[in-house]
């Protein structure tokens, strides 16, 4: 995926997506939302964690929305080199319900992975299952796509990839 | 007999819902991020920038101190804002929580 334009005073930028990453941006939307819970009970205050269950259950209930959305969106183009490209434009706001539908199903991803540490003999283990490889490579795709949107609204961003 | 005005009789103020209303108003929560292995520390910074409104250069300091310390109080407010935040941030997966802060 490629950053093609950026208009940012009218806050919109157009991405360009390859017939492969156009397949892995439709599974990973399907997959969405991965995580469905907090990590960690989020207050001790009476009332105040079933709040925020509920708020957060009906903000990934209208992010999916969003997801069936973007995946409708956008313009298929047809390069003479008979190369298949999918442009998709996005809004500033768009761009963050996509990096929060991302981390979603990253985070998600690696919990149900068992919440590996980041070291060598549990990102890659001897004889990894066939979810585990397709787990980690999601959420490898997923992190590189955050970077390219978080670079892609804020080209300083340090570390963040670069058109 | 003439009729003769009831007393108009006031209600007594709940004086424990008025003290519960001025608590949620004062700024007597902390917002906590956790750290953990999975949110990378240029995702964690932007979110920072987004949900508190801070400039790159304060996210990134407080995103450190998550970092390095495995937590950091990020804001002291009241409980409707705290519970607002800890959403915000919890909606961008990252690990918030919320407690009362000591007096």
């Amino acid at each position: 995926m490629i950053l093609l334009s950026s208009d940012k005073e009218a806050g919109k930028f157009t991405f360009r997506f390859e017939q492969a990453e156009r397949e892995w941006f439709r599974h990973i939307l399907s997959l969405y939302p991965v995580q469905q819970s907090a990590l960690k009970k989020a207050s001790e205050v009476a009332g105040s964690d079933e709040l925020l269950e509920k708020a957060l259950a009906d903000g990934r209930k209208k992010l999916r929305g969003d997801a069936e959305l973007f995946l409708k969106a956008g313009k298929l183009e047809i390069d003479p080199k008979f190369n298949e490209y999918w442009d998709l434009t996005l809004t500033a706001v768009e761009i963050e319900e996509l990096l929060q539908i991302l981390n979603n199903v990253r985070v998600g991803l690696w919990i149900q992975l068992g919440k590996p540490e980041p070291s060598i003999e549990e990102l890659l283990p001897t004889k990894p299952s066939e979810e585990q490889v397709r787990s980690h490579m999601i959420m490898h795709v997923c992190a590189a796509w955050q970077g390219a949107f978080m670079g892609a609204v804020d080209p300083e961003l340090p570390g963040a990839t670069q058109e | 007999m003439p009729d003769v005005a009831e007393p108009v009789v006031l209600p007594t103020p709940d004086i424990s819902e008025k003290e519960k209303s001025r608590e949620a108003l004062e700024p007597g929560y902390l917002v906590i991020c956790w750290d953990d292995p999975i949110n990378t520390m240029i995702y964690v910074t932007h979110v920072f920038q987004k949900v508190f409104g801070w400039t790159r250069e304060v996210a990134e300091k407080r995103m450190m101190e998550v970092h390095n310390n495995g937590k950091s109080v990020l804001a002291r407010e009241s409980l409707e804002k705290a519970e607002y935040y800890v959403h915000q941030l919890q909606m961008y997966c990252l690990h918030a929580t919320m407690e009362k802060a000591d007096a």
